[in-house]
């Protein structure tokens, strides 16, 4: 399995087919990008559910690293049924919503009113949430960007548009013209804009609709 | 949609978009470095074999 698969599609189809040593470099190059709105959409849905109160960090890391092995470990999302963030919304609602069960703690006692009906309740997506997942995708383009075009042309492209280098001194660290700087950056810039006109990413970057 | 970066390719970005893609782009790319030296992403990494350790040992 060559691994890490990072595009939108792939991610979704990632899968432990015996090769434990793949699995564990795709989920973790899934927590690298969605660590951050996993926690954000943890954390929202735990306040939800228990009239604002302030989660627990233990409690809201628990509840994303059993999502991220749930992620993988089912077979259910498919690009084309709907949004990764919805499904991912789905997941860590239930997630938050067992562990809320499983503490039972006397000030959660909205937990008890009715759930059957708390499971499929989702709050509204927060602008952190949404900031943070779109962050998130960014940083997913990024990568499939990186599988889609040679070596050199990626380090030219971190430097200056990344990593803030100046096209001069990108040119001068690499030594090549700086004509050289600026034809790649126009191409990786073209290739990138036709990565993320892939409707998978335009539906996933779209303002939330919750 | 609000970031110029998903128009359609043959759209041209006016100078303004190119730099808002830049910035954008940066912010995503240090982010995402941050995130993954905080102290939590390392927690439930570890949380994350620990479940898939479990997971094994006990489904097969």
């Amino acid at each position: 399995m060559s691994l890490p698969l990072t595009s939108l599609s792939l991610l979704s189809r990632l899968r432990d087919e015996g090769d434990h040593a793949g699995w564990q470099v795709s989920w973790k190059r899934f927590l690298e990008l969605y660590h951050g709105p996993l926690m954000a959409m943890a954390a929202g849905i735990y306040r939800y559910h228990t009239g604002n109160a302030v989660p627990p960090q233990a409690t809201i890391e628990d509840v994303v690293a059993t999502v991220v092995v749930d992620f993988f470990k089912r077979d259910r999302f498919d690009p084309e049924r709907g949004r990764l963030r919805t499904y991912l919304r789905v997941l860590t609602n239930a997630r938050v919503v067992d562990m809320l069960r499983k503490e039972k703690p006397l000030d959660h006692e909205s937990i008890t009113a009715g759930e059957d009906a708390l499971a499929e309740s989702l709050p509204a997506e927060s602008p952190e949430e949404e900031r943070s997942f779109q962050q998130a995708l960014l940083a997913t383009l990024i990568e499939d960007l990186r599988e889609h075009i040679p070596l050199r042309q990626f380090e030219i492209f971190e430097m200056v548009k990344l990593k803030g280098t100046s096209p001069d001194a990108a040119a001068a660290d690499l030594g090549v013209h700086r004509g050289v700087i600026d034809n790649t950056i126009y191409k990786v810039m073209t290739r990138l804009r036709e990565i993320a006109s892939n409707p998978e990413y335009q539906e996933e970057y779209e303002q939330s609709s919750f | 949609m609000n970031n110029p970066l998903f128009k359609h390719p043959d759209v041209q970005l006016s100078p303004r978009e190119e730099a808002e893609i830049t910035q954008d782009l940066a912010n995503a790319y240090r982010q995402n470095e941050i995130g993954e030296k905080k102290p939590e992403f390392k927690r439930i990494a570890e949380s994350i074999k620990k479940k898939i350790n479990d997971k094994q040992n006990g489904g097969l």
